[in-house]
């Protein structure tokens, strides 16, 4: 029997598959994902942004054990009913190409500037400034990733992802986070007429996906340029020159702790910097 | 040495969470390394690289955390994997098992489930801020809005709207505010009094009235306007509206007008209300300036120093010793000054105290002259003194008040360079700012340079959640000269600075 119940259903991704799942893959302090088939779907409060495969709830999220998701409502625990109408699906905006590629660039430049200039606190300035010599995992953390950039600038993409990949701090490792961010990059310059960096990216997603679920979905979303909605939001503002827009979201991403933001935004900066040769020139036209 | 390790099963957590865990366990007694990660094959690599990888961690899964102690002994290790377990299970306040805090979603929703409020603090990305501004006072609420990104257009027709209604509207960009005892963003544990504010400077307003308090008073009403309330296009609406509140009130004795100096037609229409009242009002506008000869206006330019005014307008018996320690001047290293501010206001004073001893400016990134203009705030030179809470350091990052990393970061690298001989610091307290600075300002003093000389002015009263005298204390036992006074802290730093250019001609 379902009770009466305080909690909204604020949004739903409009890729969040009908079904029911009974299995939690993970439990975060504002997120609980539940394993669904080679995804997760996401049960979130709405400090969370929206993504394709989130359920957003106003306020706290229950201790959820089941969900259930059909075209007209969501059940948890089997009792608790949030219905839903069109008005509540999140549709992923359209990432269109930027309108003019010299502000792009410009504005590429500033993201450069505040993760390698101002920005501390990120994988990119542990490349450029190196950890005390007492933090010795962090050290060989850094040597991996050096070693990955070689193996980058020599176009062997898999031995690349394999320095990276699964190393790192978190439960989704900052490694993986960073190449999900490195392939959010790559499929935006794609979308921005870099065919040329096609067959890198399809060589770095097959190697990068793994036998976790969190970590695939964020790579998928990635390959696809399927991101959330910060991320979307995000790279509208660097196609449309908005530089107000960027700083927030840059905020709000960087400020996302359980999906490590600063680790991807890292990838994704690095991706930009391993461009530069290319933006730089379309900067001069 | 011992390594220890111990294996945690089925949990997940963010790599921001086990970044802080091992900073936190790096930092006890004998531990030489700590690291909580998850145990995959990768990090195991890593893991043997660092000469980390204890045996316990070859029964973890890959999904597993581990974590990694190496310590100088095996009591401290223990000791180590104890914190960490106890961290990584502490709850933090967003946990499911607490109590819900109350939450609308909307404003009629807040205001129905609160009851009788009567003001509305927003804080929410500018181009959204105004829009809700404009509902609240629709709803007869008064406003603080903290947001900024506001336009000027938004601003001048939100106030003259509060107007029309008789309510406030302070901001955008208010970040402090007293209002019948009650302390509105960051501000600080103050007692009521007599003494009125009117204030376009936030840090401004939280000095002089922790100052007043500490002197033994109290304030009747903190208003603030917001930076641009004194501009030609705002008009000084808020700036004359409290004036004239206060000017009325009558628990106001005594009242304070602070902030950059407003346009001249706004400081006309402040004299003639001054004119036509007989309460001492004091102005300080932080730069030297000519203002009417009234018999109840008086200008003072330092902050402490309009605090100890007032005070004394207002009939409360202070001592001078209450606002200046007093230290030997220390020998200088080298001949440089570096200040590090995370208040706008502060810093502002600080240069403008400089400029009064030498002649010019130190070199700074909140100055119009294009000279003594740092276009990179973290490539200081000579004498600087920078403010970290100018935009182009709070990109990504809480304000310097709340997170001390950046200045942590800044502080090192100056001490770094041999002809720095003397940095300034403020630490501000209250509510809203870090819970505890001292605790992340000590360890990073006791690692510079013995002969470096460091001096901190602090903020606020003893009324504070940080508890002003545990920190005084503990920065002084760190060998910082403590300064309750910011104007004091900044004459000590001069007279040193002075001292050392004479005894080099």
């Amino acid at each position: 029997m379902q009770r009466k119940n305080n909690y909204t259903l604020f949004r739903i991704g409009e890729l969040v598959p009908s079904g029911t799942y009974t299995k939690v893959h993970s439990c975060f302090e504002r997120v609980i994902n539940f394993a669904a088939e080679d995804i997760v779907i996401s049960l979130c409060e709405s400090s969370i942004c929206a993504g394709p495969y989130r359920l957003i709830l106003k306020g706290r999220i229950p201790l959820a054990k089941e969900l259930k998701v059909t075209e007209k409502e969501v059940v948890i625990n089997q009792e608790i009913s949030l219905p839903y109408s069109q008005d509540n699906i999140w549709k992923i905006p359209s990432i269109h190409p930027y309108k003019n590629a010299q502000k792009s660039y410009f504005l590429c430049e500033k993201l450069l500037n505040i993760f390698i200039g101002e920005e501390k606190n990120n994988l990119l300035s542990l490349l450029f400034q190196p950890p005390s010599s007492q933090d010795e995992f962090l050290l060989q953390f850094r040597n991996c990733l050096i070693k990955g950039i070689n193996n980058l600038f020599q176009q062997q993409y898999t031995l690349f992802v394999r320095q990276i990949k699964r190393r790192g701090l978190g439960s989704t490792p900052a490694g993986d986070d960073f190449l999900t961010g490195y392939i959010i990059c790559l499929s935006w310059l794609i979308a921005n007429g870099r065919k040329d960096l096609i067959k890198q990216r399809e060589e770095i997603y097959e190697t990068a996906l793994d036998n976790d679920l969190l970590v695939n979905t964020f790579l998928h979303q990635a390959y696809y340029l399927r991101p959330d909605d910060d991320w979307a939001n995000f790279l509208l503002a660097l196609s449309e020159n908005d530089e107000i827009n960027l700083t927030k979201y840059i905020n709000l991403i960087m400020n996302s702790g359980e999906s490590s933001g600063k680790d991807m935004l890292s990838g994704f900066v690095f991706c930009l910097l391993f461009n530069w040769f290319w933006i730089a020139e379309i900067a001069k036209c | 040495m011992p390594i220890k390790a111990k294996i945690i099963a089925g949990k997940y957590l963010d790599s921001v969470k086990l970044m802080l865990i091992s900073r936190e366990l790096r930092s006890l007694k004998g531990v030489l390394e700590a690291v909580a990660i998850v145990a995959t094959s990768e990090n195991r690599e890593i893991l043997k690289a660092s000469n980390m990888l204890a045996e316990e961690i070859n029964s973890a899964s890959e999904n597993d955390i581990v974590i990694v102690i190496k310590a100088d002994n095996a009591k401290n290790a223990a000791e180590a994997i104890n914190k960490a377990e106890e961290l990584i299970n502490k709850p933090s306040a967003n946990e499911y098992n607490q109590t819900p805090i109350p939450q609308a979603f909307t404003l009629e929703k807040a205001i129905a489930t609160l009851g009788g409020a009567d003001l509305c603090l927003i804080s929410i990305a500018g181009k959204y801020a105004a829009a809700e501004a404009e509902k609240a006072l629709e709803k007869g609420l008064h406003i603080l809005l903290f947001s900024d990104n506001v336009s000027i257009e938004d601003e001048l027709s939100l106030k003259q709207k509060a107007l029309k209604k008789g309510l406030l509207m302070m901001g955008p960009d208010c970040g402090t505010a007293i209002l019948n005892g009650v302390p509105l963003a960051f501000a600080n544990n103050v007692p009521r009094g007599k003494i009125g504010i009117v204030s376009a400077s936030g840090t401004g307003l939280q000095e002089i009235s922790s100052t007043i308090a500490n002197l033994g008073g109290g304030i009747s009403q903190a208003f603030g306007t917001g930076g641009r309330d004194g501009k030609k296009e705002i008009g000084g609406l808020m700036l004359t509206a409290c004036l004239e509140y206060l000017l009325e009130d009558e628990n106001t004795e005594v009242i304070i007008v602070i902030g950059k100096p407003p346009c001249e037609e706004v400081q006309k229409k402040l004299w003639e209300l001054i004119s036509h009242s007989s309460k001492p009002v004091i102005a300080n506008f932080l730069i030297p300036m000519q203002v009417p000869e009234l018999p109840n206006l008086y200008y003072v330019r330092s902050l402490s120093e309009t605090a100890f005014f007032a005070c004394k307008k207002a009939g409360i018996e202070v001592k001078t010793a209450k606002l200046a320690e007093d230290f030997p001047l220390p020998k200088l290293r080298g001949p440089y000054l570096r200040g590090l501010y995370s208040g706008g206001t502060l810093c502002q004073e600080a240069i403008q105290v400089y400029l009064d001893n030498f002649g010019c400016e130190p070199f700074n990134n909140v100055t119009d002259q294009a000279y003594f203009r740092l276009t990179d705030g973290w490539q200081t030179k000579e004498n600087s003194i920078i403010d970290l809470g100018a935009d182009e350091f709070t990109i990504g990052r809480p304000h310097p008040m709340i997170d001390y990393s950046l200045r942590l970061q800044k502080l090192a690298q100056e001490a770094n360079d041999p002809k720095v001989g003397i940095i300034l610091l403020d630490v501000v307290l209250g509510f809203g700012a870090h819970p505890d600075p001292a605790e992340e300002l000590v360890p990073a003093l006791q690692k510079l340079p013995a002969d470096l000389v460091v001096v901190c002015h602090l903020l606020g009263t003893d009324g504070d959640p940080q508890n002003r005298q545990k920190q005084k204390k503990e920065l002084e036992q760190a060998g910082a000269y403590v300064f309750t006074s910011h104007h004091s802290a900044c004459e000590f730093v001069c007279q040193c600075l002075r001292s050392y250019r004479s005894a080099k001609c």
